[in-house]
């Protein structure tokens, strides 16, 4: 990444000298073409392959990264559809569950049968029409799944395909409204998983930048960009956002937001980043404050590259290394946050599902005389297994890509 | 015949890195007379901080490891010391003095704290005795306004003034033996000059021995009595400071003074760098460890280590050097090295 | 002298920082739906009028902000949207001293556990003990405290009956949920200790401590123990926030009647003036905490200066 300047020979009036410089300059280009660099990364992953406990944690991360991506085409249960009469609190069992849904689209392809038979018998047809259409809308998949988005559709179909009405059964139990608590972790992790690289990536984006600015400029811009980075940091935030989703969630400004097409899980996701890119900046703005006078950065502003050239394709990638290294932390700290929120009952809301609000649904039901463990235990044993292999993780990389950070 | 007052005999420690076993000291032998100064040469990673450190105990154990070899401090042999054992020579009857005096010193407790703790452990000073004897030692080792400044930090002293406070810290018990690891490396050039007056003023007056770690032999040359230069963890030549001066035998010693400036060679007289590089100390070469920068190398040197002779016109065992063409370059002298095509 | 000008550059960008929290929270409070008149019943045109009035909502928006800015600085935070019968000032300082003592419990018990543990591990490094504490350590960052408390409360309040399940006034009924609240940071503070601890033994100077034949325990307790705790010092800021919050979840989980607590019902119930008399306590606090830690750190070490 670091460009040097091509060192530049003395003018040499003799042909023959020069002659043999220009023949030296290539053996030595050959030599250096032939030699492969080790880049950071390569460099740092083989470090990190090195390191046991983190590659455990890594495969650990990818499990549970692919289940959440094909959690709909898991034969999972409904995660929302409640059946308080016959499935409350459920202990763990192996009883089999079934959907029901492969009936169902055999009466729907029936009655679409009979409608393209039938002739054109305006009323009855309409009738039909309309109880197909009724039946369309009050498809187990909408109702089981709340109104999934189309990828997620097409998972369930092929799932249904797959699996029919199958089910696994609730081997972790139900929760108070009968709905499947495997399911719901499952399902949870998307929402988790989400806020974790969707929140990290907002942060990572006005870090990077904030702190890449305010380091390449320095002097007077330097200054004021770092005194509000000293006051943000006092302000307590998390109270903010606790008051700020207070606020989103009030119906109206909920229907308002709404009717722009903006998400509540969205605006969410989107503050928790907003607020966790203050130490990302400070220390880009460290590195860059160092880099910055390096020759390379000369080398690019003598071939005439701009000032934002200069930040993003110079600089940027050069801190890229510490970057990941805070990243590492990021994510757990976002994941937990989200959760905690959640948990209060101040982030996601139903009828979507987070980690944070199951174990919340867990800590309601808690009562002396009878112990429903199985509803703390898997959502916090995933939350806590997801947050802990990240930590390692992070331990490891920062190791393999920071060797001076070694033991921190 | 004066007995000496500490005899390391065939010390070898080696390091246990992730990358591979290094073998820092080989085979290394020296006595040390009372009141004497022993001068130790060789360059960084020749085995020369090391060796002293382990005869102190001070080398971390992991990754170090004493694989053979014994130091006699008297009777004791000091290599096999528990750690209670060693706490009452360390500080109190050997002290040592470390080279970069910005580092020695802890940063977050005054001189005074520093000071007094030696005293008080080994000569069973009350505080107030301690402070007392702390102010006179950083008298004699001459800070000035002792009294007022014994309760500043390290970090309002320059670097002068830190190794004197080193100094006066290792003196505080009047040692047998002061180890000074590389005193003057980190120093300005004048205040080296008064580091060095110092030390032996106090040793004139104290009449301690010193061990003299440096890689300056214009150092060696003004305080240390005899010499031993060091070479990829051996011991390559030994003798007295003038002989060495003088006659040197082995090609490394040569290459050395050679480097460095000599009043009595002609001005116009370029230094000679000793080519090549210290040698890799986790795969030594076989044979001589200095064969590969060595003008006289021949097949032979690769074969087997050259084993220590004595060739001293003096009493036996005065001069020792290693090297099989020891004496071609005893003919030849310094001014071989100009006429050979690698210098 | 140094000092006074340091406290005072201090409390000056305080209050720039507690303004800038109290227009934020102003402004969205004003901004958005809520607040004593959008409740459940169909209030009379005079009940309205007269509560307007009461919480000055029929002045104009700057006239407003003025007169709540003024009121904010000679310390009341006015009645409570929602406790209808109690100003916010009566809330806080009915929580407070509750919160407070959580938050100092949890905090000594962080910093004893934690320290010992880090130091231990250094000490003992690659043993069996440091192996086990920095798991323990790892393990306590990544669980999130209110994970913790619920497996604590199944374990230890359910099925092995040692501790009430919630409640306030005995010491019985704090010890745990002070537990979970510092678990966490106990883990952070001994992976700093030991971190600390490691690139302190590795100095120079505890060589030279070594060479003056002190023990291993006063060069570790007097030489080392001092520069190592500096990263635990600079954490404490962060720490403190940490604590903080914490504290939200756990006087929820553990239904302790604390500033958290209010300031979560507050929250959830829309009722702004005790959220934020809680927010502007809560930045004043956290200041307070991060200038304490500052001067401890510049006492610690001598070589700091205090700017």
């Amino acid at each position: 990444m670091n460009q040097t300047p091509i060192p530049t020979t003395d003018e040499q009036p003799d042909k023959s000298s020069k002659r043999m410089e220009l023949q030296r300059l290539a053996e030595v280009m050959s030599v250096a073409q032939s030699q492969q660099g080790v880049s950071l990364w390569s460099d740092g992953w083989k470090r990190l392959k090195r390191n046991r406990v983190s590659m455990l944690s890594l495969w650990t991360l990818v499990i549970i990264v692919v289940l959440a991506i094909i959690t709909p085409a898991l034969p999972l249960q409904s995660p929302i559809f409640q059946d308080v009469k016959q499935r409350e609190l459920l202990s763990p069992e192996f009883k089999t569950y079934k959907l029901g849904i492969v009936d169902y689209n055999e009466t729907l392809a029936l009655k679409r049968q009979t409608l393209i038979e039938m002739g054109p018998l305006d009323d009855q047809r309409a009738a039909l029409q309309a109880e197909i259409e009724g039946l369309e809308a009050r498809h187990p998949i909408n109702v089981y799944w709340n109104d999934p988005g189309f990828i997620s559709q097409a998972m369930i179909k092929f799932r249904i395909f797959i699996f029919g009405d199958y089910c696994i059964p609730s081997i972790c139990g139900t929760d108070k409204l009968g709905r499947d608590v495997l399911s719901r972790v499952c399902w949870g992790s998307r929402v988790s998983l989400a806020c974790g690289l969707i929140a990290t990536l907002v942060s990572l984006l006005i870090g990077v930048s904030y702190g890449a600015i305010s380091g390449y400029f320095g002097g007077r811009i330097d200054n004021i960009m770092m005194r509000i980075i000293d006051v943000a940091y006092s302000i307590p935030f998390i109270f903010i956002v606790i008051f700020i989703m207070s606020f989103l969630s009030a119906p109206k400004v909920r229907d308002t937001l709404n009717e722009y097409g903006i998400n509540q899980i969205t605006v969410f996701f989107l503050m928790i980043g907003a607020i966790y890119w203050l130490t990302m900046a400070r220390v880009v703005r460290g590195q860059v404050l160092s880099l910055k006078n390096e020759q390379f950065v000369d080398a690019a502003k003598t071939i005439g590259t701009s000032q934002w050239g200069i930040i993003f394709k110079h600089l940027v990638p050069n801190v890229m290394g510490i970057v990941i290294v805070y990243l590492t932390l990021t994510i757990p700290a976002v994941i937990r946050f989200e959760a905690f929120l959640s948990f209060l009952g101040m982030g996601v809301q139903a009828p979507d599902i987070s980690w944070g609000m199951l174990v919340n649904e867990g800590i309601q039901v808690i009562t002396p005389i009878r112990i429903y463990w199985w509803m703390i235990i898997f959502s916090g044993l995933a939350l806590a297994l997801t947050l802990f292999s990240l930590n390692f993780l992070g331990d490891g990389v920062r190791d393999a890509l920071d060797p001076k950070l070694k033991n921190r | 015949m004066v007995q000496p007052i500490l005899q390391v005999k065939n010390l070898e420690v080696e390091f246990v890195t992730d990358d591979g076993i290094v073998s820092a000291v080989n085979d290394i032998s020296f006595d040390l007379y009372p009141g004497e100064t022993l001068g130790i040469v060789g360059e960084s990673g020749s085995g020369k901080s090391v060796t002293n450190l382990t005869v102190l105990g001070l080398i971390p154990q992991p990754p170090g490891r004493v694989i053979n070899g014994e130091a006699l401090f008297g009777e004791q042999d000091l290599l096999k010391l528990s750690h209670r054992q060693f706490q009452t020579i360390r500080g109190k009857r050997i002290a040592m003095i470390f080279q970069d005096p910005m580092t020695a010193l802890n940063p977050f407790l005054t001189i005074q704290d520093q000071l007094i703790e030696v005293s008080m452990l080994h000569l069973g000073h009350t505080r107030n005795q301690a402070i007392v004897h702390a102010v006179e030692l950083l008298e004699l080792v001459g800070i000035p306004a002792a009294a007022s400044r014994v309760t500043e930090y390290p970090h309002q002293f320059s670097g002068g003034m830190r190794q004197r406070v080193m100094i006066a810290m290792a003196l505080s018990c009047d040692p047998d033996i002061l180890i000074a690891d590389e005193p003057t490396t980190a120093l300005d050039v004048t205040i080296q000059a008064q580091i060095l007056d110092l030390l032996k003023t106090m040793q004139d007056r104290l009449g301690m021995a010193i061990i003299f770690i440096t890689h300056d032999l214009g150092v060696v040359a003004s305080i240390c009595d005899r010499v031993m230069v060091m070479y990829g963890g051996r011991k390559v030549e030994q003798t007295d400071t003038k002989t060495l001066f003088a006659s040197a035998r082995h090609p490394y010693t040569l290459g050395l003074l050679q480097s460095a400036p000599r009043w009595d060679q002609p001005q116009q007289t370029r230094l000679q760098a000793i080519e090549g590089q210290p040698p890799d100390m986790m795969n030594l070469p076989a044979g001589c460890a200095f064969a590969p920068r060595c003008p006289w190398k021949t097949d032979e040197c690769s074969v087997a280590v050259p084993e220590l002779v004595s060739g001293g016109t003096a009493s036996p065992g005065s001069h020792l050097f290693a090297c099989i063409h020891a004496d071609q370059i005893q003919q030849t002298g310094l001014t071989a090295l100009e006429e050979l095509p690698h210098a | 002298m140094q000092l006074l000008v340091f406290l005072l550059k201090r409390l000056g960008w305080m209050l720039i920082t507690v303004w800038v929290v109290f227009t934020l929270s102003f402004f969205l409070m004003r901004a958005i739906p809520g607040g004593p008149l959008n409740g459940e019943r169909v209030l009379s045109e005079s009940v309205r009028a007269q509560l307007e009035q009461r919480y000055n909502l029929d002045d104009p928006l700057f006239v407003q902000y003025t007169t709540h800015l003024w009121n904010t600085i000679c310390f009341d935070f006015g009645p409570s949207y929602k406790l209808q019968d109690f100003t916010v000032n009566e809330v806080l300082a009915q929580g407070f001293p509750v919160s407070a003592a959580l938050g100092i419990l949890g905090m000594t018990f962080a910093l004893l556990l934690g320290m010992t543990a880090g130091v231990v591990s250094a000490v003992c490094r690659t043993s069996i003990y440091d192996f086990s504490f920095m798991l323990l350590a790892t393990l306590g960052i990544a669980i999130p405290s209110f994970v913790l408390a619920s497996m604590a409360i199944v374990l230890f309040v359910f099925y092995f009956q040692f501790f009430p399940a919630a409640g306030w006034g005995e010491l019985k009924q704090i010890v745990l949920p002070a537990m979970c609240l510092g678990a966490p940071f106990a883990g952070y503070i001994a992976r700093l200790t030991r971190t600390g601890m490691l690139e302190i033994l590795s100095n120079d100077y505890i060589r030279t401590a070594y060479a003056k034949g002190l023990s291993t325990r006063t060069v570790i307790l007097r030489h080392a123990l001092r520069g190592s705790i500096l990263p635990v010092v600079s954490y404490l800021g962060p720490a403190c926030a940490g604590i903080l919050t914490g504290s939200l979840v756990l006087e929820k989980i553990f239904a302790i009647p604390g500033m958290g607590s209010h300031f979560i019902e507050a929250a959830l119930q829309r009722d702004f003036t005790l959220g934020m008399g809680a927010l502007l306590t809560y930045t004043v606090l956290l200041y307070v905490m991060n200038t304490l830690v500052d001067l401890s750190y510049s006492i610690i070490d001598p070589r700091v200066v205090l700017e």
